[in-house]
């Protein structure tokens, strides 16, 4: 589907972040920064085993410490599953079953944190040990110890097609892998806490998160009340990755203000952060490719572990790595997640793409090599290109081919404005590619596989390529709404509860809200947080914000800018037909007239309507009126990255010299937001691929670098500063404006890019 | 910070010494407070009375004269960084702070606040024993010198006792000699500590022959190590023979290795530590090779 461009007075504009000012003197509110009248501070008593039963445990002395409030223990505790958004966290908020070294065990309330941390060692506990199992390979086992009752592995996430004998018999060169990724953590510069107020039998809950509303499902979860009892307040939560959806400590605070009847906080340290939350998964990819002479691939089976350590639940996953080299014949490719003793993991930016998306990546690139071939024009002839079939078929109950049936169930009226099902919408690697390769100058800079285009002394300089894709949102946990509504100043305001992770959703939702209003962009305002105000969102996850959110807001936008029209056209234009009507600078005046002096501010609109009908509200509010199309089987964003980086071969330090990354990403809604998004992410993918792991105790699985002198993150230093982003904007039909999703595909390109020349 | 504690502000090094000889391990000195802060908030220390050192008059600054550099306790990591056009070595010493924290923390950490935490992995200690450094220490019994591989007893442990103060570093200078020194590290990323480093110093007479030398190596052990058995075999050798493939040098490599005693940690291992420090060693004597020859 072709989209015309168009141009816009808001959209494809720079503008400052709306919070840049509040960052930069300080001001902006973290949940760390939040207090409320009467409250106590808590801390978390934490589990030293691996696995352990809780035997017996004895609050008494730490109740009798003057200054404690309260003690809370599993016994306190309803016993109902909770779940966090994507299967990050499946569990009870306390069971008396420690599951990794760190884990929750009791809470103390207390008029200190000082207090509280004193009264949580007074705490007695007798812990009869389990046995317990760290290597994702032995927690496979039958005879494997049990971490959870659903069993350690359940079904994989599995994909087929083609005829895989065939497509090994047409390969003339295979390629086979057994790839291990260590984990990185989240590393948050900032902190977080949780703050939970009950008023008689309703809860308001303050803390950082990306998903305030998937936050309060999980309380009516965990705690069997009704949702309109919980309130979340959710506060900027800075660079978070990931890590700051729901999270089990914040339960757990609802549940100990709750037994003291008094406004409670916790507040993690930095190593909590760290150790104690969750990280990205331990990943190992097994399998094989295979391609003819002139690089055609016949065929691609992989096998990918990922360990979901005590809590987390993703086994029902799909990687977009799969689309993205999708032009392969035939294809088999599983996931499969497995519980273990190690700090929860869960999703973290480019989950599973910037893992078994590498590793396909690299099992190419090997198969570039044995045939001769240059990887940029391998990934060209391999990769997909908008209207290429998507093969992972992703949906929350994995289809397994059974894609006809899932097509035929959708209403036929819906479907027919709709992009082809399972087809690619819109963009793909080639324009990027060939973008990149040239303002690179690829072509001059690489000198053939594992041959440095540069030697001096020890100091080895060669070029890298990567590709990158990712989804643009997911729908099955339910549909990303937001709420627009004309104040009777004329100005708006946009709630839809996408959280603020810094990625700069508070100003493009902004803009898109303004460009589809016509109303100029300082007029609008944006509530991120509060779910009493905001409909249902998924948050900031799965690169969904611009892409679903982004369509909400501007359907939102769209119907109150219809309902404001057809006032305007009542009580100004005769009744005109609205379409007749249109909106510039916030005035509303004939289309056909754009400079004619018959224009009316939305306030002279909203007045009009005020004295006229006395009682009748002043405001509008507009929301979508019909469900957005099921994008996960038609958008995809992509990212190609280009580095050059210098290896000292006698000591293994990798610098990176120079990066240029293309984006796909559709419409472009604020390319300063996008330029930080995607070097953000190829800072992330470069540390990941150079440096960050976490360090797992072999005794005990508890992690020995939670902090960040010993959890190496690459500094701004570390990155070369000239370093360049390009943006190839082919539109997609049906996200707003044209974008797509952005978040994720950029870490997911760098990975190969930062360390696709490194030869062992 | 978790204890409560007394805060004074002694006007002497006298007042100073007295005051922290009579509380003994109760009080601490105030530099820079970046080591210590941290240690403080974690529990390591828990001082009942805090000795602000930072305004007694003549702890700070770099001096000059024909037989010494001195480098008082209280001179900041940023006025060390901009002493590097004084002398050679300082231009050396100045190159390390650069790898040191980042440029907000220089400015409030100290020369002898890095000395005194005695990390094994600290940037500038290697190269104050590859110059030969003396540290000098004011205690209520008077002053004593110390050199300053005897200096560091272990993982933050020092020879400072009874109340002793570091009071100045006193880095040796022979007019006759000419002398050049180079610091090396293995580091990740531009704000790091030292998994590996190495620093060596070399004196030359007029005609290139070396005369002096001293090779030192950190993070490799409790302490920082100073490998006498390699320095006596560059004695004599002439300058130009630095920078080659000579059997010498090979030997000060494996006499280096051979002097490590590296542990595997969360930073490095072993092995590959123990094989760092053999190109830590060269590099270090190849850039004094080259900054001779300049």
């Amino acid at each position: 589907m072709e989209v015309a461009k168009r141009s816009f007075d808001v959209i494809g504009k720079g503008v400052h972040v709306k919070d840049a000012r509040e960052k930069v003197t300080g001001s902006l509110k973290y949940a760390v920064d939040m207090t409320v009248q009467n409250m106590a501070h808590g801390k978390i008593l934490r589990c030293p085993h691996p696995h352990a039963k809780i035997a017996r445990i004895d609050t008494r002395k730490a109740e009798e410490l003057p200054g404690v409030l309260g003690v809370l223990t599993h016994e306190d505790v309803p016993q109902n599953d909770w779940e966090s958004a994507w299967f990050n966290y499946r569990g009870k908020v306390l069971d008396g079953i420690g599951r990794f070294v760190g884990d929750d065990v009791a809470a103390v309330a207390a008029v200190s944190s000082d207090i509280a941390e004193k009264a949580v060692e007074l705490i007695e506990v007798e812990y009869e040990p389990l046995p317990h199992v760290f290597d994702m390979e032995l927690a496979r086992r039958q005879d494997a110890p049990t971490i959870r009752v659903e069993g350690n592995e359940r079904p994989p996430y599995a994909v087929k097609w083609g005829d895989l004998q065939k497509g090994e018999e047409e390969a003339e060169i295979i390629v086979d892998c057994d790839i291990s990724y260590m984990s990185q953590q989240y590393a948050p510069l900032g902190r977080n806490a949780c703050i939970a107020e009950w008023m008689s039998d309703r809860v308001t809950v303050w803390t950082s998160s990306q998903t305030p509303s998937e936050l309060r499902d999980g309380i009516h979860e965990a705690l069997g009340i009704p949702l309109s009892k919980i309130r979340v307040m959710a506060l900027p939560c800075g660079s978070s990755f990931g890590q700051w959806w729901s999270n089990n400590f914040m339960l757990i605070t609802v549940l100990l203000a709750k037994k003291i009847r008094q406004p409670a906080k916790i507040e993690l340290t930095n190593e909590e952060c760290m150790s104690t939350v969750k990280r990205r998964h331990l990943e190992r990819t097994r399998g094989r490719m295979g391609c003819t002479r002139d690089g055609r691939i016949t065929l691609a089976e992989f096998d990918h572990l990922i360990d979901n350590g005590g809590y987390g639940f993703k086994d029902d996953v799909g990687f977009f790595c799969v689309d993205m080299w999708g032009k392969a014949k035939n294809g088999n490719y599983a996931i499969h997640g497995i519980n273990t003793n190690l700090l929860t993991a869960g999703c973290m930016r480019g989950v599973g793409d910037c893992t078994l998306g590498a590793s396909v990546e690299r099992v190419a690139d090997r198969l570039a090599e044995k045939v001769g071939m240059d990887p940029v024009e391998f990934r060209i002839l391999n990769q997909i290109t908008a209207g290429d079939e998507l093969r992972m078929q992703h949906s929350r109950d994995n289809m397994k081919g059974n894609r006809d049936a899932y097509i035929e169930g959708i209403p036929p009226h819906l479907r027919k404005d709709w992009p082809e099902l399972f087809c690619l919408s819109s963009g793909g690697t080639r324009a990027i590619l060939e973008r990149g390769a040239s303002a690179f100058r690829w072509k001059d800079r690489w000198k053939g596989w594992a041959v440095p285009h540069a030697v001096d002394g020890s100091l080895h300089r060669g070029v890298g390529v990567g590709t990158g894709a990712h989804v643009c949102g997911v729908e099955f946990e339910g549909s990303s709404s937001a709420v627009v509504r004309i104040n009777p100043d004329g100005s708006a305001k946009v709630h839809c509860s996408v959280g603020r992770q810094g990625q700069g959703s508070e100003t493009t939702q902004s803009q898109v809200a303004a460009e589809e209003l016509g109303l100029p962009f300082e007029m609008i305002e944006i509530e991120t947080g509060d779910t009493d105000s905001c409909p249902w969102n998924h948050g900031s996850l799965a690169s969904s914000t611009m892409y679903r959110t982004g369509w909400a807001t501007r359907a939102a936008a769209n119907d109150a800018r219809r309902q404001l029209l057809e006032i305007a056209s009542r009580e100004f234009f005769d009744n005109a037909d609205i379409d007749e009507l249109d909106i510039t600078d916030g005035e509303v005046h004939p289309r056909a007239e754009p400079k004619s002096n018959r224009r009316y501010s939305f306030r002279e609109v909203l007045n009009e309507l005020r004295s006229e009908t006395l009682g009748q509200t002043s405001s509008i509010t507009g929301r979508p009126s019909v469900p957005m199309p099921p994008s996960t089987t038609f958008a995809r964003q992509f990212g190609a990255q280009f580095a050059e980086v210098e290896v000292d071969i006698e000591t293994g330090q990798v610098k990176i010299i120079d990066f240029l990354a293309v984006q796909d990403s559709g419409t472009v809604v604020n390319p300063q937001v996008l330029k930080n998004q995607v070097i953000g992410g190829a800072i992330c993918g470069s540390g990941f691929a150079l440096y960050e792991h976490l360090v797992f105790d072999g005794e005990t699985g508890a992690i020995k670098n939670a902090n960040l002198l010993d959890y190496k993150l690459l500094r701004c230093a570390d990155f070369p500063w000239q370093a360049e982003v390009l943006f190839e904007e082919a539109p997609d039909p049906v996200g707003p404006f044209g974008a797509r999703g952005a978040g994720e595909s950029p870490i997911a390109a760098t990975m190969q890019s930062a360390s696709g020349l490194i030869f062992p | 910070m978790r204890s409560e504690f007394q805060y004074r502000r002694p006007a002497s090094i006298d007042e100073a010494v007295a005051m922290k000889a009579d509380l003994g391990t109760t009080a601490m000195y105030w530099a820079g407070g970046t080591d210590m802060v941290l240690h403080w908030m974690r529990s390591i220390h828990s001082p009942e009375l805090c000795i602000d050192i930072t305004r007694i008059e003549g702890l700070r600054g770099i001096e000059i004269d024909r037989d010494s550099i001195r480098i008082g306790a209280m001179t900041s990591l940023d006025e060390l960084d901009r002493s590097a056009d004084r002398h050679c070595l300082l231009n050396t010493l100045s190159d390390i702070t650069k790898l040191m924290c980042t440029p907000q923390t220089r400015t409030i950490a100290t020369v002898g606040g890095n000395l005194c935490n005695a990390s094994p992995a600290a940037d500038l200690s290697p190269a104050f024993v590859a110059m030969n450094a003396d540290a000098v220490l004011a205690g209520p019994k008077g002053r004593r010198r110390v050199r300053m591989e005897e200096f560091f007893l272990g993982v933050n442990k020092t020879s400072l006792s009874g109340g002793e103060l570091l009071e100045e570093i006193r880095i040796p200078l022979n007019p006759d000699l000419k002398v050049v020194a180079s610091y090396r590290r293995i580091d990740r990323t531009v704000v790091d500590i030292a998994l590996v480093n190495a620093s060596s110093c070399i004196s030359v007479d007029s005609d290139g022959v070396i005369n002096g030398c001293g090779i030192a190596l950190g993070a490799v052990a409790p302490v920082i190590l100073r490998v006498s058995d390699a320095e006596t075999l560059l004695l004599g050798l002439s300058v130009r023979e630095l920078g080659r493939d000579r059997e010498e040098l090979q030997k000060v490599e494996e006499l280096s290795a051979i002097a490590a005693k590296p542990i595997s940690d969360v930073r490095a291992s072993a092995e590959y530590r123990r094989q760092m420090v053999k190109v830590m060693v060269r590099r270090t004597l190849q850039d004094c090779a080259i900054q001779l020859k300049a």
